[in-house]
């Protein structure tokens, strides 16, 4: 019984710590998805008096990735019947040039009203519209969910510390008599404290395998992609040869840590 | 090596400023059956303790098994004490593991293999009489079968040096005569040398030994 709870404490403390510290990744896979849909979505649009060339303006800003004109044809064709065709191409001729400006990635507001600047400047443009207001409401929910999350995940480390520190103590109680008794016979650092890396290592790598388990596992259930549909996000699928590696490898150092703690006290006493 | 151990002006004590011991000097050659005695608190677990480096010494000369103590390292300590024997007065027995790996422990340690450890560790339990509660607990067996098991645990790697604390302290006549008989054969049948520190030297041992007596932290030889 003794021995169960204390496999379990280190496996539940090692598998929190893994866990949240995937769910960040996911959640920042997510939002990075879900911005650069908005990304997708997002253009400023510019008025200019004459024609705007892509590689002139990236070379002042160089978040912008492609520039399209809006063609005024639409327009035009509406004032068709309601103007003669002299004024029509009198008003083709003054009608300014429209451009819609697609940015690689997702400004905050500052950095916005810099570009807003930068392209004002820009004599042969009279009229700048960045929908700022829209994309900051956006950019900022998007910034509190992390936000919300990376404060979740350090709490959740917080509470996984204080459980290991608390099997870190009952482990020094536990093993303290035997690593003790196996130095007077002449037993290495290693070899007294073997049993207790052996131990921690396969719960370790363990609750590694559970959490990468549950983090294939769970996207693939229809629940969680409806779930997900109806959000209008996409969730990440694990994979096993990095993310795997990644955890596997943290678990290790998280027990390496914990026992080394545990034999160096116990050696000291 | 013509000494196991040889100790000079040695001190020894739990502070560095209050010896327990004081200007020791002992000479104890192999094969050598040795008593140290002396009444209550006169310090002869200290000495035991030092000769196997749980104290090391605050001044003198000290070397066990050819390893001078004077700045020795814990990997030459380690190296020497698997190459010792020690009955400790409380039997330091683990716990957690069953007589048979608590009788395998310095075989372990000294790196042999599973089935020589088993081979081993099964003759020494059936040279103490308790072959028969080898998957027993410490804590299942009473304070002589205690005592028994590490008796055969200090033997079980054929020491060159077995240091015994008070072996057979509050032990029934039958235990303690076991473990008399475990080292006196060690001696004459394996060449061990022995040091048991003691209250009483038992009357009916019949080997030579040597007797050294401890008085208020003065070791004197006693011809």
């Amino acid at each position: 019984m003794k021995s169960i709870s204390s496999h379990f404490s280190i496996f539940i403390s090692s598998f929190v710590l893994l866990f949240s510290f995937q769910f960040t990744n996911v959640i920042k896979s997510i939002v990075n998805d879900y911005a650069s849909k908005i990304v997708n979505d997002y253009a400023i649009v510019v008025v200019s008096s004459s024609e705007l060339k892509e590689e002139e303006l990236q070379k002042q800003i160089p978040e912008i990735e492609s520039i399209s004109e809006i063609s005024s044809k639409k327009i035009l064709d509406r004032l068709k019947n309601e103007m003669s065709s002299k004024n029509l191409a009198l008003l083709q001729v003054a009608l300014p040039k429209f451009y819609s400006l697609k940015l690689g990635s997702l400004p905050d507001k500052k950095r916005i009203e810099t570009i807003k600047q930068k392209l004002s400047s820009i004599t042969t443009i009279s009229r700048v519209e960045t929908f700022a207001k829209t994309h900051e409401k956006m950019f900022k929910m998007f910034l509190l969910l992390q936000a919300m999350v990376y404060i979740f995940t350090f709490f959740v480390a917080c509470i996984a510390v204080l459980l290991i520190l608390k099997q870190i103590r009952i482990w020094i109680y536990e093993h303290q008599r035997r690593m003790a008794i196996m130095a007077l016979f002449g037993a290495s650092f290693f070899m007294k404290s073997a049993m207790l890396y052996r131990m921690t290592l396969v719960d370790t790598l363990l609750s590694a395998l559970c959490v990468c388990a549950f983090y294939d596992i769970v996207p693939r259930l229809p629940l969680a992609q409806a779930y997900a549909a109806e959000l209008d996000v996409v969730l990440p699928s694990f994979n096993w040869l990095y993310e795997g590696s990644v955890l596997v490898g943290a678990s290790f150092v998280f027990a390496l840590i914990a026992v080394s703690i545990v034999a160096r006290k116990i050696g000291r006493v | 090596m013509e000494y196991v151990i040889k100790a000079s002006g040695l001190n020894i004590g739990y502070e560095r400023d209050e010896p327990v011991i004081t200007d020791a000097n002992m000479a104890i050659k192999a094969q050598e059956f040795v008593f140290i005695t002396g009444k209550s608190g006169s310090g002869k677990s200290t000495i035991i303790k030092s000769l196997y480096g749980e104290l090391l010494p605050n001044h003198g000369e000290l070397n066990v098994c050819g390893v001078d103590f004077r700045n020795i390292g814990s990997s030459k300590l380690n190296l020497l004490r698997r190459y010792l024997g020690v009955v400790f007065q409380d039997y330091k027995l683990i716990d957690e593991w069953t007589v048979e790996q608590n009788v395998m422990l310095p075989l372990i340690i000294g790196g042999f293999s599973k089935s020589v450890c088993i081979k081993q560790a099964h003759k020494l339990l059936k040279h103490v009489k308790l072959l028969h509660k080898i998957n027993k607990y410490p804590y299942e067996l009473s304070g002589g079968e205690q005592q028994r098991v590490a008796m055969a645990r200090a033997l079980a790697h054929n020491p060159i040096l077995i240091l015994a604390d008070e072996p057979t302290g509050n032990l029934d006549s039958y235990s303690s005569e076991v473990i008399w008989n475990l080292l006196k054969g060690a001696k004459e049948h394996l060449g061990t040398t022995v040091v048991v520190v003691t209250h009483n030297i038992p009357s009916t041992l019949g080997i030579d030994y040597k007797h050294y007596f401890l008085e208020g932290g003065v070791l004197h030889e006693v011809n």
